[in-house]
């Protein structure tokens, strides 16, 4: 009976791993975010222990934790995701005795339609969706979002453009270029953006938010709607890779650190959120991953010198920043239908 | 056939080949370099998927192994050798699509049974398809069996319990450990039942992947799918090998 | 007696326990959900909406593209319309994985036994390398300006510009599909064909059968039945399939795999008609269950009388 004495010791193996380990803060957060040093180096000084897992959308995000038992301490929803997860009860509030560093955040981005006193959330990157493109391949580059839908400025492209995939972003372009309100609650409103959806979709090729710079810079695209911080790593990789920000306005974002109200290590998480803050630790995620920081106490001589001129620090003028709105769960249905359809 | 072994090889060529390649992209050859196997080396987080994978594939084939020789046995005492009363019941999870059980499992385990979501409702899932799998594989083996022998064992003054442990089971291991293996193989490969009922901070070697791949692909995951091949690929000669020696026997 | 029959009963119950728990008691969740209240994400109320939801539209088709005629049509109702995608693209998948598998099953079961089990890891490889990674390696071919077109393009079969714009497309999807389910058919077809009696096929060429009257009248029958499983493993695992639709199919059309993953795992979730969906998928793939078995069933009928 070998094999019994075998699976006894290999019981004893999994019991004995199962053991509960020391403190740990289990992360939900964006791809690209934090640096793995900077929580390896909080691990460090503080022995609070940190396990990462990472989300592509927003969408994607609020449904993990929606049931409200997701096992996360923190999440890092955008804007508009913020204000559904607050609705829907599942954020913590946030204790700023505890949280001396808050001081250090720049005033564009704490005082936002979702989070006025940064009861539940703490703005920790920014950026905008805008167009990037290969300067060498693209001649006649767009300079507005109704320019990706004028069929004979996307000839010369077809099969070599990407746009995200996501309902919300794909479809505030055509809201964009209609002249309409990217957050609209009217359905007639999505129906004319389809059309033009419609029309632009045969010369994509692919709907991509993950892998749209990797795309663009090994040159398999040309042409791209993606995330700034996403674009400036394109960029250090590939000179030819330039950005814009259309003319008719431009998805903007900031991605926040919250606390969720199921954590059982709100106080340790507080702990982690202020270190985050820290405009040094800050300034290493920056560096890393290339999504702006929104900490003023970080000194821009000490960005990275290609990171200043790249993507991710071109901040649009105040009236061209398009920032989402939860939709309702009608209108959100109605967005992701649009989606849907445009996919069938 | 020789074409069908190109079609088959070829991506397998690609993907060690470019396991090798300097170039940050997975698609694009930038020379040759072993850097991804160091930077495998040294990524914690793989590890640490690799380990709750198979902690995950241990668990589950052990329990699906005990479940599903039990059922087999106990089905065949019941109908003997008869093919025709196999009861299908045992074959359903195999004829529903992977996504389906996923999103029951999460129903499951979020509405009905309200647990928090890590290993052991990962395990909950590999289980029931790895049941079917050994349940099908052991019967096909008993399905063989004479019954006759465990008569002939009993009038020669055996227990029922030697007879069986004597004369029944050492026919039936190449089943079960076949059963295992493939239940096993399975469980390390499962991408969309862990990733519907998967906990936080736990990620099973494919999750992980699939993360990874989602982030955009470097040829570190070539490094690793190329590690994980060559496991495989000893991990099969090796059952290859166990199952014709109890052949030789 | 009885206390035998006692005891196989118990040598089962485990088994029957266990999947009593997490199989049969979540599908039968999944069917009531589907009848429940969307919440956020589900409450246990009973409610028609999801089905009304999932008949919008009707059986109408539209034009796929108002403005260009040559697209097509489509079904208005999105359920319908992807369904019909999905039933297609599974279908093709099965029919190149059966196109591939048989000859491919044939050849191997006619070589000496250590050849078989060479060729049988070969055909194998796809079940124990990482899918996921397999599928990557299929965008790295057929990608623009990847490795098939440059092959193609040295021979000068591809103009220097061209391409032959197979990546992001549905064929794409099956192309890689066919290679990840092959073994789903080859292992059910081999097995089968190990049992066939070569010596029929001898006894038939002696009563002057032609090479294809052979093959449809005695071999094709009698390998339906390992014919059918690996067509059914093969159809129900593509008809749900979630990750290829992404990686090779660009995400740009939908199959019911992601669309069911959307309904649980995306913002605003709707678990009801998420479990409609997968009603419905189970139904087209119980469909192709009862076809299968039926045809085979059928054959098997013809070949004994």
């Amino acid at each position: 009976m070998r094999l019994s004495r075998l699976l006894a010791i290999f019981c004893l193996a999994t019991a004995s791993v199962t053991a509960a380990p020391a403190q740990t803060l289990k992360l939900l957060v964006w791809e690209e975010y934090l640096d793995p040093s900077v929580l390896k180096a909080f691990t460090k000084e503080t022995g609070i222990k940190v396990v990462e897992d990472n989300f592509d959308d927003n969408e994607g995000l609020m449904a993990k934790t929606g049931t409200g038992k997701s096992g996360y301490d923190i999440v890092s929803p955008s804007d508009y995701a913020v204000q559904i997860m607050v609705r829907r009860k599942l954020l913590a509030e946030l204790d700023h005795a505890a949280l001396k560093n808050l001081k250090n955040l720049s005033p564009d981005f704490t005082d936002l339609y979702y989070n006025r006193g940064q009861k539940f959330a703490v703005p920790y990157t920014w950026g905008t969706s805008g167009l990037a493109y290969n300067k060498k391949k693209v001649k006649n580059p767009p300079a507005s979002w109704a320019d990706m839908f004028e069929v004979e400025k996307l000839q010369p492209l077809k099969g070599r453009i990407s746009m995200l995939d996501d309902a919300r972003e794909v479809a505030a372009t055509a809201l964009l270029a209609l002249g309409l309100d990217p957050n609209t609650g009217k359905p007639g409103d999505l129906e004319k953006a389809a059309v033009l959806l419609r029309r632009q979709k045969p010369f994509l090729a692919k709907y991509d938010s993950a892998s749209a710079e990797d795309s663009l810079a090994s040159g398999e695209t040309w042409l791209a709607q993606g995330f700034s911080g996403d674009i400036a790593t394109a960029q250090a990789e590939n000179p030819d890779i330039a950005y814009i920000l259309p003319k008719e306005g431009v998805s903007f974002f900031v991605d926040n650190l919250c606390i969720l109200q199921e954590s059982k290590n709100k106080a340790a998480a507080h702990v982690l959120l202020d270190y985050l803050m820290r405009p040094e630790v800050a300034l290493v995620s920056m560096n890393a991953m290339k999504f702006a920081s929104t900490n003023k106490a970080i000194k821009a001589e000490e960005i990275d010198e290609s990171l200043r001129s790249s993507a991710a620090l071109m901040l649009p003028a105040r009236e061209k920043r398009v920032l989402f709105m939860d939709p309702g769960q009608e209108m959100g249905d109605a967005f992701e239908a649009l989606f849907n359809d445009l996919k069938n | 056939m020789f074409l069908t072994s190109i079609f088959l090889l070829v991506p397998l060529v690609v993907l060690v080949v470019y396991s090798f390649s300097g170039s940050r992209y997975a698609t694009v050859w930038g020379g040759f370099s072993t850097q991804w196997y160091v930077r495998l080396v040294d990524n914690v987080e793989l590890r640490e998927a690799l380990w709750i994978t198979l902690k995950l594939g241990g668990l589950s084939t052990l329990l699906a192994t005990v479940l599903g020789t039990a059922a087999a046995l106990g089905h065949w005492r019941l109908c003997g050798g008869g093919t025709r009363a196999v009861p299908t019941f045992f074959y359903l999870p195999v004829m529903v699509p992977e996504i389906v059980l996923g999103l029951a499992l999460l129903i499951f385990f979020t509405k009905v049974w309200t647990v928090e979501r890590g290993l052991w409702t990962m395990t909950a899932g590999h289980v029931v398809f790895g049941v079917c799998y050994v349940f099908a594989v052991v019967s096909a083996r008993l399905r063989g069996f004479d019954a006759r022998l465990l008569e002939a064992a009993r009038d020669l003054g055996a227990t029922p319990w030697q007879a069986f442990r004597l004369v029944q089971l050492p026919m039936m291991v190449p089943g079960i450990v076949g059963g295992a293996l493939l239940s096993l193989a399975l469980s390390l490969d499962e991408f969309v039942i862990s990733y519907f009922v998967t906990g936080a901070g736990i990620s099973t070697l494919p999750v992980k992947i699939f993360a990874m791949m989602k982030k955009g692909v470097t040829p570190e995951i070539n490094a690793l799918a190329t590690v994980l091949l060559m496991a495989s690929v000893l991990l099969a000669l090796l059952s290859i090998m166990v199952q014709g020696k109890h052949r030789a026997d | 007696m009885m206390g035998r029959l006692r005891w196989s009963w118990f040598l089962m119950l485990p088994a029957l326990l266990w999947l009593g728990v997490f199989f049969v008691v979540p599908l039968g969740m999944t069917a009531v959900a589907a009848f429940a209240r969307r919440g956020e994400p589900l409450e246990w109320t009973f409610s028609m909406a999801a089905w009304v939801e999932l008949g919008r539209g009707g059986f109408g088709v539209v034009a796929r593209d108002p403005d260009d005629a040559a697209a097509g049509w489509r079904f208005q109702n999105e359920a319908l319309a992807v369904g019909w995608r999905t039933f297609w693209v599974s279908a093709a998948t099965t029919a190149g994985a059966f196109l591939i598998g048989f000859p491919a099953a044939l050849f191997m079961v006619r070589r000496s036994a250590r050849w078989r089990r060479v060729l049988y890891g070969l055909i194998m490889i796809p079940l124990v390398a990482n899918s996921l990674i397999l599928a990557y390696a299929w965008v790295t071919l057929l990608r623009r300006d990847g490795l098939v077109e440059k092959f193609l393009r040295t021979l000068g079969v591809l103009g220097e510009d061209g391409s032959l714009g197979l990546i992001y497309t549905p064929s794409a999807v099956v192309l890689g599909m066919i290679y990840w389910y092959l073994p789903f058919m080859v292992y059910p077809v081999y097995s089968s064909l190990e049992k066939f009696d070569w010596r029929l096929l001898e006894a038939a060429a002696d009563l002057g059968a032609t090479a294809w009257q052979r093959l449809v009248h005695v071999l094709w029958p009698l390998s339906l039945p390992g014919i059918m499983t690996g067509c059914l493993l093969v159809f129900v695992q593509a008809a749900g399939t979630l990750v290829f639709p992404e990686l090779l199919g660009g995400s740009k059309t939908r199959l019911l795999g992601p669309l069911i993953h959307d309904k649980f795992l995306s913002y605003p979730e709707n678990y009801p008609l998420g479990s409609a969906l997968a009603l419905a998928l189970m139904i087209l793939t119980t469909f192709g269950v009862w076809q299968a078995l039926r045809v085979s069933g059928e054959r098997k009928d013809n070949s004994v009388s």
